[in-house]
């Protein structure tokens, strides 16, 4: 009997969450993506140690089309997703201006 | 301790000045302007005192930037004050809007006189400070080519410090001749790269069949010929920065590799099967508009947005006129350097020409020009007789139309016409480096009229084409 409910127990594997963690980067906004007229539709932070986190397009994100090719500094949330960092953006603010949160 | 130099035939302005700074700080005096030069040649001063009467010279000129030009010359840093009287003032204000610091009237004011130095000395002092703050990014071999006091090229300068750090592709867009291959190295060498190789390829100088080998490498066999195994200039440039000059002239095979390095990462060698990782920084450099040639098709348009993801527009060197002394004086101090010639001047007539000159080459044209002036020139000093006649002819048509009133209207008005169309294809012709297609845009007309008009004006393209280093070599070191 105790052999038939050592059998009957299962081990159960947890799937694995992403990593979210909190984070203020500094870098330059860049397209990633861009509609068939050529606007650009999605952006990435371009940081100074040549790390890219795409930007997630919703929320304060959308706001970073308008600040392509400018220096920001950004705080948001990142999760990986394989090979790449997602940012969701809490604040961010132009390099010189106020902050937008 | 700070030093004065008092250059002034009136003994009390030498006295005012000593007892202002008694004690403090050495004040020395000169008779005359040529003295003065000649005791700066031994000794550097802070700040010199200077009657505005001993500029003007024997000819009595105002050419007041010439008269002050040696001064600079000796120490570039120096604060030239003007003296004058009262009567002067006028002649004063001209020497400082030529570039002197500040002025005084006579009689002398002790209390202006030590207002006057300590306002320009705490200048001095926060200019000082901003230079460091700026030129701290700046690595020490490289200051001399951010010099600019250009508005456009200050721009240029300020993205390049913004987008160096990062891994973004970056896109040069500029006339032929602007600087575009010494600017990716500046953004290079201001990388977290600057260790690692910067490959250079000028795309337009490879044969179409061996442009994606030459890039991608090819395993042995991929072709006829291909006895071994190659490494294309993305691996070679691995860790590093790859510069493609002339992105543009790239063939629709070699579009998609190099949309597949910007878009994933990755390539393959020309027969090869394996993937391999590209860690390479992309710089693109271009003299034609890429947008339009996408929209008539001879560019992948995805391809153009990822290269286009931080473009940068140099200006060319007509726009940029005053930074030409600064230009000339680098070219100068590269001459010297790797010839036995010691020429560190130019003639002032050749300095007031150069602004005036379309220069169609840019700086590679002016490279070349001084380069020739410089093998040429017997003297210590450039001379406008080493330079071609084109550098000083005037850029105004009107200028070369004369009218002659024996004639009739219609002859006047032909033989103006004539004029017109004369100097107007000459002036595209230059502009386009004696291209005909080019030259037959820009003028609306097709390539068979633009040649007729030729024949009819003895105007021969030739006579347009600006002589071309290979793009490989770096103009500037």
């Amino acid at each position: 009997m105790k052999k038939s409910k050592e059998k009957s127990i299962k081990k159960v594997v947890k799937p694995r969450k992403a990593y979210n963690k909190l984070v203020t980067l500094r870098g330059l906004i860049i397209p990633v993506a861009w509609d068939e007229k050529g606007n650009a539709v999605a952006t990435a932070i371009s940081t100074h140690n040549e790390e890219e986190y795409v930007v997630e397009g919703f929320g304060k994100g959308e706001e970073l089309v308008s600040l392509i090719r400018e220096e920001v500094e950004v705080s948001g949330v990142v999760k990986n997703e394989g090979n790449k960092k997602i940012i969701r953006v809490k604040k961010y603010q132009k390099r010189g201006s106020v902050s937008k949160i | 301790m700070k030093s004065f130099l008092v250059v002034s035939k009136r003994q009390e302005a030498f006295s005012t000045i000593q007892k202002c700074f008694f004690q403090k700080f050495r004040v020395d005096k000169a008779p005359n302007k040529d003295a003065a030069l000649e005791i700066l040649r031994k000794k550097r001063y802070d700040f010199i005192f200077i009657d505005v009467e001993m500029l003007r010279g024997a000819e009595k000129d105002d050419n007041y930037k010439a008269a002050l030009q040696p001064f600079w010359h000796l120490y570039p840093g120096i604060e030239i004050i003007v003296m004058s009287s009262q009567a002067m003032i006028r002649e004063a204000v001209k020497a400082v809007k030529a570039g002197a610091s500040n002025y005084l009237t006579y009689p002398l004011n002790p209390d202006e006189v030590t207002y006057v130095t300590e306002s320009l000395y705490d200048s001095l002092i926060v200019q000082s400070e901003l230079d460091y703050l700026r030129d701290r990014f700046w690595h020490v071999d490289f200051l001399e080519i951010v010099r600019t006091k250009n508005s456009l090229m200050k721009q240029v300068f300020d993205k390049i410090r913004l987008v160096a750090p990062t891994k973004s592709t970056v896109l040069f867009v500029g006339e032929t001749g602007t600087g575009k291959g010494v600017l990716a190295k500046l953004i290079h060498k201001h990388s977290n790269r600057k260790e690692a190789p910067f490959i250079g390829v000028h795309c337009g100088a490879i044969p179409d069949t061996l442009l994606e080998s030459e890039l991608f490498g090819h395993e042995k066999g991929a072709f006829t010929g291909a006895v071994r195994r190659k490494l294309g200039k993305f691996e070679i440039a691995k860790g590093g920065t790859i510069l493609l000059d002339e992105v543009g002239t790239i063939t629709p095979s070699a579009q998609i590799k190099l949309l597949q390095v910007l878009h994933d990462g990755t390539f393959d060698r020309v027969g090869g099967e394996e993937t391999i990782a590209a860690n390479a920084r992309v710089i693109a450099a271009t003299n034609t508009d890429l947008k339009k040639m996408c929209d008539e098709g001879q560019f992948r348009s995805d391809l153009y947005y990822r290269l286009n993801v931080f473009p940068i527009e140099i200006p060319p060197l007509r726009e940029r006129v005053e930074d030409i002394p600064f230009i000339v004086e680098g070219i100068l101090k590269r001459l010297n350097k790797f010839h036995l010639k010691d020429i560190h001047e130019v003639h002032p007539q050749v300095m007031e020409a150069f602004p005036q000159y379309a220069w169609p080459g840019n700086i590679r044209e002016m490279e070349n020009l001084m380069e020739r002036a410089y093998i040429l020139e017997p003297s210590s000093v450039l001379t406008p007789e080493s330079f071609p006649g084109e550098i000083f002819t005037s850029e105004s048509p009107t200028a070369t139309i004369t009218v002659d009133s024996s004639l009739s209207l219609a002859e006047v008005r032909r033989k103006g016409i004539e004029d017109i169309e004369r100097h107007y294809l000459q002036e595209i012709l230059s502009r386009n480096n004696g291209s005909i297609k080019a030259s037959a845009k820009v003028a609306g007309i097709s390539t068979r009229q633009l040649h007729k008009l030729m024949t009819r004006y003895g105007i021969q393209k030739e006579a347009f084409k600006v002589s071309k280093k290979s793009e490989l070599s770096i103009p500037t070191r």
